[in-house]
Parts: C-alpha cells; structure tokens; sequence
C-alpha cells in the first residue's frame, strides 16, 4: 500500500502545515492558550477550595472549561474557516487542479492539514498545564507528577469535540467560499448556543440530551458554571462578617 | 499530435464561447491568436481539464482529454493567463509543492529536479526569496517552470507574456522555445501577433469563439504577397480612405495616419506604395473580414 506522505493528500496536508508554520495567527494562538492555563493556574479555584492542580478530576475540569470558553471555538474558525477560501482569493487553484489529483485528496488533504496545525495550538494549554506540576506555591497542593490525564482529556474534551465544529467551519468556508459567512458563525457561536440550549436541550431527558450534544458542550458549560457558583458561594462564606 | 473535434462551449449566461472548434495541433509550438472574449481561454481551460465542454473530443496519444482527466493531467503542463501562488512559499518551496503533487515524490529525485528547473528559468539566486516579493516576470517564469514539471507532452501557455517588459518578454520567448523544442505541443494562446510570428511554426486565428484560419505564419503571410499597401495620408483624409479602401490598420504618426490596405487587384491610389506583408496584416485582414461586412 502506498504511504499516505508519497500521495497528493500527503502533499496537500505538508503544505497546509507549512503555510501555517508562516502565519502569526497560531503563534498567537499558542501564546494566548499558554497564558489562559497560566492564568488558570495562579488565579484559578485550586488554592481557594483546595483542589490539587494535577488531579484527574482538576484536569478534566480545566480542559471543559478551556474548550468552551476563552472563545476556542472562534479560534477554530480563524485556522479551519479560511484554507479553501485562500487559495480561490490568490488564484493558485488553476495550478493546483491540473495536477493530477483529484477533489477529495485535496479537501481532506486542506482539512487534515489545518486540524493538525489547530490541535498543536489547543495543545498549548494542556502542556503549559503539565509543566506547572513542577511549580508549587504555599497553600497548592499538586500531587506526584503524571502525564497521562493531560492527554487522556485533551483528547476527549478537546480533540474530538472540536473535531466536529473544525468540520462545520471547513465545509461552511468550502461551500461558500466567503471568510465572511464563516467569521460571522463564530461571532454567532455564543449566543446560537445559548439560545439552542435553552430552548431545546433544557427539557430534554438526558438520553435525548446526549443525541443532539455529541460534543457535550452544553454539559461542560453546566459544570464550568457550577464550579462559578461554587468559587462564588465559597468566596462568600469565607469572607469575614463585619 | 493533439486533435480537437467540434468542442462547444456555452456559458450559463447564454454566451456562446466555442463553435464547434476543431483543430489538429502538430508537436512544436501552435499559436494559437485571437482578440479579446475570442473564446482562447475557455479552450485553454478544456483543454486543461478545468472546464467541461458541452459537446465535442479532445485526444492526444491515445487519452481522451474530456473523459480520461487524471490521465491528461498527468502529462498536462498548464499556465494560466492569471494565477496567484502562496505570497510566503519560497520559489524552492512552491516548486517542490507542485513537483509532489504532479507525482514526483522521492525527495532527491525531487531536489534535482527543482534544482534544474530554477536554473532554466533563471531564478537559481532567488531561490530561497518569498515569491511574495517577485516582480511579474519573476513569477511568469516560476509560473511556467511549474508547468514544466515531470516533462509535460502537452503544454499550455495563456496570456504569457500580457504585462511583462521587452527584456523579461525575450527571456520568455527563449524559454518557451526551447520547451518546444523537446517533441511536446506547445499551445501559446495570445492577442500579441508578435509573439506568434517569433515563436511558433503553425498557428490559428480565433474569433466570436470559432477557428477562422489554421496554417503556418509563412502560409498566412504568402497569401498577402502583393497585396498588402501602404500610405502615409492627412488625418482629415483618414475617414474617406477608409470608405474608399480595404485598411487593415491604420496608425497616427505626428498629426498623419499610416495606412495599410489590401488591395489584391491593382494599386489603390497613386499615394499607396507597395509593403512587405507581416503577420499581422494577416490577423487584422481576418478577423476585421466580418465587421467590414457587416
């Protein structure tokens, strides 16, 4: 069987992953994700409710949080709306199609291309998550160092849920092929989600729930939220009456 | 040796842009010449595959152009009249994108071959430069060094050298003939008469999307022998030569009109002396024959 790298696909994804390699957007990205996990780490519930900062259940709780919040989902867009779109704008695509190859090599070649480049971005944050194990401030507590629960829900929270919505953004972007319509889902995300939420998941029993929220959003929104409340209730009865 | 047969193309819009063309185009370079909205890019764009006619055939060696596209794009070698490339690839880089997607995947294989080609098409010192940065002959010639990857036996050149200066323009014609030279047909698709007279042994004149003539340029410029002449006449005279005469082009020279005429019979007038014809009387006698008619 052929190497999949000695194929047109393979070509396609190596030059996505190269013009990616130029562009500031996933730098920026990395550093914006470093710094969220960062952030998280200094000032985020762990000390206050004396959670360890590298349990099971801390790790899990960050990466829900991590792949609803902080507007990943608008960066997905930014990587995985525009790469169909960019080639049609410069006017490479005649070169491209009277090559020998054929459209879904070079759709799946674009996709796989720009996820790849997407998840090594979402994967700063798990990582700078992991490095923090080795800092411990008074009053944190951290267990032995461990590794592979940062994988483990980095695939499940992050990889596979914005497997789907990368898919939405790279077919909306190919079929339309206007950055606009794409940019202007995202913008949308937030709002469409609550409204989806509220007005058709909420009175759902949960098997239903799990049918029409594959990539458990909705649940990680509810638990981000509670863990507010809780910071919230706990912040307050810690706080000494006058 | 490439035979076209009776393509038709109509647009959506109900523009009609090929009639029915049908043509035999010999190894070495093939001019193909026409005016603006002649239907030379919508052939050029069947031809690459990028196009689908909506009746007629296209063959060379043996591959049905239409039908078989992945083996016609296999020995297809194809610039268009506008094309972009990747503003931050190097040369090198875009070289070695379009070398693994033609199929050439063996990285050594690869490097000698990109290697060759940035030497032929001059661009060995700005190998390493962002295309980004290349003046429009610099990306001409990237352009066509692209198409020449794996040793096309079809190449199609559109619009090459609309925008390029006189110097970058010989450096092209070079290029190209030396490609022609290599038992590949070379299809020059181009409104520059020039180019088509410097460049290629046989040729044909497009209009209103049909072939109005296919012969050499030496052929084209035989039948106008003794027929072509030329006159040097005021401007107030210019509307009243026209009625009078068969004028193929007429140019403004400080306040005068230079006029050529067709006039196979005899001498139009006493200021007309006799003119070498070129190929471009040729093209503008052609495709101005209906307009005059009409």
């Amino acid at each position: 069987m052929k190497s999949p790298a000695r194929t047109p696909f393979g070509a396609i994804f190596h030059n996505e992953v190269l013009l990616n390699s130029k562009r500031v957007a996933p730098y920026a990205l990395m550093i914006v994700f470093s710094a969220t996990a960062l952030m998280g780490w200094a000032k985020g519930p762990a000390v206050a409710l004396g959670w360890a900062i590298n349990s099971d259940f801390y790790i899990a709780r960050g990466l829900k949080a991590f792949s609803f919040l902080f507007g990943l989902p608008v960066f997905t867009a930014v990587i995985m709306g525009d790469p169909v779109i960019r080639d049609f704008r410069l006017g490479i695509d005649p070169l491209i199609f009277s090559k020998p190859l054929n459209r879904a090599q070079y759709l799946f070649g674009k996709f796989c291309g720009n996820f790849v480049v997407l998840v090594c971005c979402m994967a700063a944050f798990p990582l700078t998550m992991l490095v923090l194990q080795a800092f411990r401030p008074s009053q944190m507590i951290v267990l032995p160092v461990r590794v592979f629960p940062y994988f483990k829900h980095f695939f499940f929270f992050l990889v596979i849920t914005h497997l789907a919505l990368a898919a939405f953004y790279f077919t909306v972007g190919t079929l339309t092929r206007n950055s606009k319509i794409v940019y202007g889902l995202a913008a949308c995300f937030y709002p469409l989600f609550a409204a989806y939420g509220l007005l058709l998941l909420k009175g759902m029993a949960p098997r239903w729930k799990i049918l029409f929220d594959p990539c458990l959003i909705r649940v990680q929104a509810t638990t981000v939220l509670e863990t507010a409340r809780t910071i919230s209730i706990n912040t307050l009865s810690a706080t000494p009456r006058t | 040796m490439l035979k076209i047969k009776e393509l038709t193309k109509t647009y959506s819009n109900g523009i009609q842009a090929l009639r029915e063309v049908s043509l035999d185009v010999p190894p070495g370079m093939f001019g193909l010449l026409g005016p603006n909205g002649a239907g030379k890019t919508t052939l050029m764009k069947i031809l690459a595959t990028l196009l689908e006619p909506d009746s007629g055939t296209a063959e060379m060696n043996g591959i049905d152009l239409i039908i078989d596209k992945h083996g016609t794009r296999k020995m297809l070698g194809y610039l268009p009249q506008e094309f972009g490339l990747y503003p931050t690839l190097t040369a090198e880089q875009t070289l070695h994108y379009f070398a693994k997607l033609k199929g050439v995947h063996d990285k050594k294989e690869r490097g000698i071959l990109v290697d060759a080609l940035l030497e032929r098409v001059n661009l060995t010192s700005a190998r390493r430069q962002r295309v980004g940065g290349f003046s429009g002959g610099m990306r001409q010639r990237l352009g066509i060094a692209q198409a020449l990857i794996g040793q096309p036996q079809l190449i199609i050149v559109d619009e090459p050298t609309a925008g390029l200066d006189p110097e970058e323009r010989i450096r092209f014609h070079n290029l190209l003939a030396e490609t022609a030279g290599e038992d590949a047909v070379v299809i020059l698709s181009t409104h520059i008469v020039a180019d088509v007279s410097s460049l290629c042994s046989q040729m044909a004149v497009i209009r209103q999307g049909a072939i109005l003539a296919s012969t050499t340029p030496q052929q084209a410029i035989d039948q106008l022998k003794d027929s072509v002449w030329e006159a040097t006449v005021p401007r107030e005279q210019l509307a009243a030569c026209k009625s009078r005469h068969q004028v193929i082009s007429s140019q403004m020279f400080g306040g005068n009109a230079r006029l050529r005429v067709i006039s196979k019979a005899e001498r139009p007038s006493e200021e007309f002396a006799p003119a070498a014809p070129v190929l471009e009387d040729y093209y503008f006698e052609l495709v101005n024959q209906p307009k005059r008619a009409s």
